[in-house]
């Protein structure tokens, strides 16, 4: 009786025919692939919400839409009838706002609510205390929405939503206490009766509810003019009831409407984030347009407040301070996007590329079947049907589990991009095998194991010279199109993104072209010497197999996408470093307080400090050219030690030797190193300085140098220290040069023995730039996708060689039967598969080579190193040699795993399966 | 279909040499179930070409059980081959069950394979799918064609139980013995009801004894199921049991031996062989190389025409100076 686990393995095989260990691994490929294309830009987008998360929240900014009609009249805005309330009009427009806000992407935020408004102008207001000396108190009338939740009431109620003689109104404790203001005091604004029914207490007093307009949380004091003393400002809280009342009874007071829709941008993602900013932008721009009538909800008492047709439509103005907390995520997110561009879009062409091979190997393994088949009657369409049908299941339960495992794995990482890759993945899935299989097969064949082909060898070769080229030409003319148009036309992402492919192509074309012959002469030279492994390997390498063209294809672009990100990832490590050597120029700075000076036991202390590798120290001092009462900053110091120092730093030289053999005091003029400023300050001729009006000098500027550490100022000028005579002054600046000092102690060390000296560490400037969100997620996002990439290159090498695995085993036992030992096998091995190992390397690294100056000015860096513009991608040829190293290491094991399975499966069996 | 072309065909006997047949004439017959017409197939290489097929005649007739020897290269396969419809002739023509197979379209070439010839190849691997069971490897090629599952069913199991093979139906190749695999992959071939089987060295790979058995069955298949058979074979065991035999030499059929049984007066039966030199339709005969031989016929023979027979004398002159060149030999 046939078990389940039988008739399901019956089953499988009867699917997958004579490929289902390939099938198996194909299957794992799709599992791979589609996971690769969830998992890596959900990923990606996952980092780049973290940083714009963390950008939100370090933002001082409100995050918070705010509409507003301002400075009308009641009936200039409303133009309704007396005794009707506008409170549905003002509801309907906050709905139109949220859902215009909504379409954007923007996340309205639930707690804190939205809320609106409707507040008159300030108006005295008779029956509140008078403070002494202080003229008659002012109120403004505001109706909020929900007051409930952003209040707590202390005593009374909140205003009632009903209508009545006497409007009813809460205000704040601080207002209640200042102004005398009880449940039950009744006040008179001009015609409007007022009434006290509640005192409450703000909730969230931050938002922008109580912040928006200070005098409604609390009274403002405001200052006497001529015509009036001063006096106290306050806020009424009424409710819709009281609205007719107000409205009508404060119609010459200026109205101003208000809606407020706070933003959750811990909820905004990193891809919603361009779209939130252009359509809050546009929205700002120009306003929220309110025609007649529109603004009433269909239904919704239909227009309570009259809405004639003559009524002009009315423009909500918006305004917010969301588009300036997302645009230095923008600038910076977009800086990065070229970068992660390229990857994914060669991570997407390299994962297309391992399921096709993929699709080869089933394909391969399944070809001596759908010949028979073919022999047998079987029509093309129902082999492709037979082979849609196994990569189905194969590419559903595969994707399935892969789509799984990926939602997991990058929870709240959506990416709209991600599944469309995922898709294509899957269509490769399923159209890859069908073509794979089908193809070969159009003209039936005799059973031998090999579909037929009626093409000359001389016709083969004539159409892969034309393929070859095509391929070459459109590759190259999509470079230079795309260079042209992606530069010229506002889409620098383009060009960059695909570069990389299009390069691949030609070089991997050189690559096939040019390894054959390598090879041959390589087996001329081992047909000489006694051995036979190398001889028969390389002869076996000389002959590029059908379909060479794709493994060598994706194994030059699975090294360019290694190393060409490396070298984006020492030129990022090279710009950063620069930039604090930019910022603090030395590896730590003490700057004494005004007029105090660094102790010499301090600089002692900091000298004997572990780990500081030398010092300098300095005197600044404010300077002027009495010439031309141009003011600039003078620094003095031991030219020879402050080189020493300052020389770490990335740029121009110190000019040592220019200062050197200073003339003694009142001797000729001083030579002095400056910097550009300084330098157009001073001119070529020798000219007066004069130092903190008590002292002058002669000086010429005899060098030039760039900023000085620690001195902020725009024109500088550096002097020998001896200029100052001896003894030489206490300094009030030190630089310290050790890149393994211990900072606390420093700080500990000054702040003990320089109260209020200041210690600048360029670790910590370092730290700060490295740790910036955007560019840090994008490190991580590229260090995935070089990980990402390798591991695509030892599929497509471990897919390769199973593709000639068939063919190598039977020379192996064929060898192995005439005496190959197993040593010699091995070699054999190396020497049939390592020449095209070698040229894809070589092939790869020319590719990420030749991508420096051809996408290196597309893609800058700053946004990395956030220094300004030029910090460009440099070649640098060790993530080169690293990668290209990798390479061919990785392929020498996976060799030396085939070598053992082919001999433990014995030469026995192959030559049985060949026969 | 028969796709003859303009000029009449030419009525055959019963399947004997084709002597005597206009050139200007297309060969073909009413009963002709395989019809070669000077047929050429030339495999171009990178810069030689060779000539597989050099204008073979055949006529194999309907229900005929036939043998094709020849040596390594003669071109029996390539002729197997295009008799299959998996492979075009560079010339001449090929008629089989009335099919022009120089004629047809790739789809009617399908239908061809489908259902008008099954085919049987050497290595007992390659004719059956290895993950699938004797019955199933059977029924897969009627899966080709419309037939309905009870039917195939029927079929499967009626050839399974011919051919002597339903013990094991629902075995794999790899349970299978030799034999039993050649005689699977024979029912195989037989599934769609062909009219033509052809085998390339059924029994190539098997020892004497399982390839009777496998020569039985394609017997079988002949007598019980009417299918016409073409065998190549090495095997004289084989080639000495069917009636017909033609040889192929460089190319085209040089020989044929028939055979016919006559019974004694004690009711015995004895089985005669005579062997023709196959006359072509230009007149060419090939005549045996240890004939040649032994009576030094070079370069040219003198025919002298008698009134019942055309007799062919070596070339007495040119013996005659041989001789006188080399007196010693």
């Amino acid at each position: 009786m046939r078990t389940p686990w039988r008739r399901l393995r019956a089953a499988w095989i009867t699917l997958t025919g004579t490929g289902a260990a390939a099938s198996v691994a194909f299957g794992l490929l799709v599992f791979a692939s589609v996971l690769a294309s969830l998992a890596i830009p959900r990923d990606s987008t996952g980092l780049r919400t973290g940083a714009l998360r963390h950008t939100v929240a370090a933002s001082p900014l409100d995050s918070a839409v705010v509409g507003t009609i301002g400075l009308l009249t009641a009936s200039e805005t409303f133009g309704q009838s007396a005794g009707e309330s506008p409170a549905p009009e003002i509801a309907a427009i906050g709905a139109r706002l949220r859902s215009r806000l909504a379409a954007t992407g923007m996340p309205i935020a639930s707690d804190p609510p939205p809320w609106s408004s409707l507040t008159s102008g300030y108006g005295p207001v008779t029956g509140a205390a008078r403070a002494a000396g202080r003229g008659q108190p002012q109120f403004e009338v505001t109706y909020r929405t929900a007051l409930a939740r952003y209040s707590h009431v202390v005593a009374g109620r909140l205003p009632s939503a009903g209508q009545g003689a006497t409007a009813q109104a809460a205000v704040t404790t601080a207002t209640a206490a200042r102004l005398g203001l009880r449940v039950g005091t009744r006040l008179t604004m001009g015609p409007v009766p007022l009434v006290i029914t509640g005192i409450i207490r703000p909730v969230h007093p931050s938002s922008d509810f109580w912040t928006d307009d200070p005098a409604a949380a609390r009274p403002t004091l405001i200052a006497g003019t001529s015509s009036q003393p001063a006096h106290w400002a306050g806020g009424l809280f009424i409710g819709a009831g009281a609205l007719p009342l107000a409205v009508s009874g404060l119609n010459d007071s200026l109205m101003l409407l208000t809606w407020v829709v706070p933003a959750d941008l811990g909820r905004l993602t990193a891809d919603q984030a361009s779209a939130v900013q252009a359509g809050i932008n546009g929205l700002a721009s120009s306003g929220l347009v309110i025609s007649s009538g529109a603004a009433a909800a269909p239904g919704n008492a239909t227009c309570p407040v009259s809405c004639p047709s003559t009524t002009p439509p009315v423009t909500v103005t918006v305004n917010s301070q969301i588009p300036a907390i997302l645009a230095s995520f923008a600038a910076a997110d977009n800086a990065v996007a070229p970068v992660l561009g390229l990857l994914y879009v060669s991570l997407a062409v390299m994962g297309a590329v391992v399921v096709l091979l993929g699709a080869r190997l089933v394909a391969q393994r399944r070809a001596a079947e759908f010949t028979l088949m073919r022999a047998r009657g079987a029509a093309l369409r129902q082999l492709g049907w037979l082979v849609l049908r196994a990569s189905a299941v194969i590419a559903v339960a595969a994707g399935a589990l892969a789509a799984l495992l990926a939602i997991r794995l990058t929870p709240g990482g959506g990416n709209r991009v991600s599944w469309w890759l995922a898709g294509v993945t899957i269509a490769v899935t399923l159209a890859g095998p069908v073509l794979m299989s089908v193809l070969p097969q159009r003209v039936a064949a005799p059973a031998t194991g090999r579909p037929a082909s009626r093409v000359s060898g001389r016709t083969r070769a004539a159409r892969r010279i034309v393929l070859e080229a095509v391929l070459a030409a459109a590759a190259i003319g999509g470079l230079i199109v795309l260079r042209k148009q992606g530069l010229s036309a506002g889409n620098p992402s383009l060009y960059p993104s695909a570069a990389p492919v299009l390069l691949a192509i030609p070089v991997a074309v050189i690559v096939l072209r040019c390894y054959p012959p390598a090879a041959r002469a390589l087996a001329r030279i081992a047909g000489r010497s006694r051995g036979v492994a190398a001889f028969v390997g390389l002869a076996r390498a000389t002959r590029t197999p059908p379909g060479a063209a794709l493994p060598a294809f994706a194994l030059v672009l699975v090294l360019t996408m290694v190393a060409f990100p490396a070298m984006i990832s020492a030129s990022v490590n090279r710009g950063q470093v620069a930039e604090s050597w930019r910022q603090v120029g030395a590896d730590a700075i003490i700057q004494a307080p005004v007029r105090a000076v660094i102790p010499p036991a301090l600089q002692r202390q900091i000298a004997a400090m572990p780990g500081v590798a030398a010092t300098a120290t300095g005197v600044v001092s404010d300077a002027a050219l009495p010439a031309s009462g141009q003011e600039l900053t003078a620094v003095f110091v031991s030219p020879a030690r402050y080189a020493a120092v300052t020389d770490q730093a990335p740029g121009v030289r110190f000019p040592v030797a220019a200062l050197s053999g200073t003339p003694a005091r009142g001797a000729a003029a001083v030579p002095a190193a400056a910097n550009a400023a300084a330098a157009q300050l001073v001119g070529a001729a020798p000219a007066q300085l004069s130092l903190d009006s008590t002292q002058t000098m002669t000086i010429r500027v005899a060098g030039r140098t760039g900023g000085v550490p620690g001195v902020g100022a725009d024109a500088v000028l550096v002097l020998p220290l001896q200029a100052l005579g001896s003894p030489a002054p206490a300094p009030n600046l030190m630089l310290v040069d050790g890149s393994g000092l211990d900072a606390a102690q420093l700080r500990a060390d000054v702040s003990r023995e320089l109260p209020g000296g200041l210690v600048t560490l360029r670790a910590a400037a370092l730290a700060a730039i490295t740790g910036a969100p955007v560019p840090q997620a994008a490190q991580v996002a590229l260090a995935q996708g070089m990980a990402a990439a390798a591991g695509v290159g030892a599929l497509v090498l471990l897919l390769s060689l199973l593709l000639g695995a068939r063919t190598r085993d039977m020379t192996l036992a064929r060898m192995a039967t005439m005496g190959l030992r197993r040593w010699q096998a091995q070699l054999m091995l190396v020497a049939e598969t390592l020449p095209e190992v070698v040229a894809a390397a070589i092939g790869g690294a020319a590719c990420a080579w030749l991508l420096v100056p051809l996408i290196g000015p597309s893609v800058n860096l700053a946004a990395f190193t956030e220094a300004g513009p030029g910090v460009t991608v440099v070649s640098a040829p060790f993530p080169l040699a690293a990668a290209a190293i990798g390479l061919v290491v990785a392929s020498l094991l996976i060799l030396a795993a085939q070598a053992v399975v082919s001999y433990r499966r014995g030469s026995a069996r192959a030559l049985r399966i060949d026969g | 279909m028969t796709d003859s072309g303009s000029t009449a065909p030419v009525p055959l006997g019963d399947g004997g040499p084709t002597a005597g047949i206009p050139q200007d004439q297309p060969l073909t017959g009413a009963d002709g179930m395989i019809v070669c017409d000077r047929l050429v197939r030339i495999y171009s290489g990178d810069d030689i070409e060779v000539q597989a097929l050099q204008g073979l005649d055949l006529l194999v007739a309907d229900g005929e059980l036939t043998a094709l020897i020849g040596a390594a290269g003669s071109g029996k396969s390539t002729l197997m081959n295009i008799l299959a419809g998996l492979d075009t002739p560079t010339a001449g023509a090929v008629w089989v069950a009335d099919h022009n197979l120089g004629a047809m379209a790739a789809k009617e070439r399908l239908a061809y394979r489908r259902s008008i010839v099954g085919f049987i190849w050497q290595q007992t691997s390659r004719n059956l799918l290895p993950y699938l069971t004797a019955r199933q490897n059977v029924l897969l090629p009627m899966r080709f064609t419309p037939h309905r599952r009870r039917e195939r069913l029927r079929r499967a199991s009626f050839l399974l139980e011919t051919l002597g093979i339903a013990y094991c139906a629902d075995r794999t190749p790899d349970r299978l013995s030799g034999g039993e695999q050649q005689r699977a992959a024979i029912a195989t071939a037989l599934a769609n009801q062909p009219k033509v089987l052809l085998a390339d060295e059924p029994t190539g790979e098997l020892d004497s004894s399982t390839a009777q058995d496998v020569f039985s069955a394609l017997q079988t298949a002949n007598t019980e199921l009417g299918v016409t058979v073409l065998v190549v074979t090495h095997d004289p065991a084989v080639s000495s049991q069917v009636r017909r035999t033609l040889a192929i030499r460089d190319g085209r059929t040089s020989s044929e031996t028939i055979r016919h049984a006559t019974t004694d007066e004690q009711g015995r039966t004895a089985l005669h062989a005579r062997e023709y030199a196959t006359l072509d339709r230009a007149g060419r005969i090939q005549l045996p190389r240890e004939m040649t031989t032994r009576l030094r016929m070079r370069n040219r023979v003198q025919l002298q025409e008698e009134p019942d027979h055309i007799g062919v004398w070596p070339d007495q002159a040119a013996h005659q100076e041989r001789d006188h060149r080399t007196p010693n030999s």
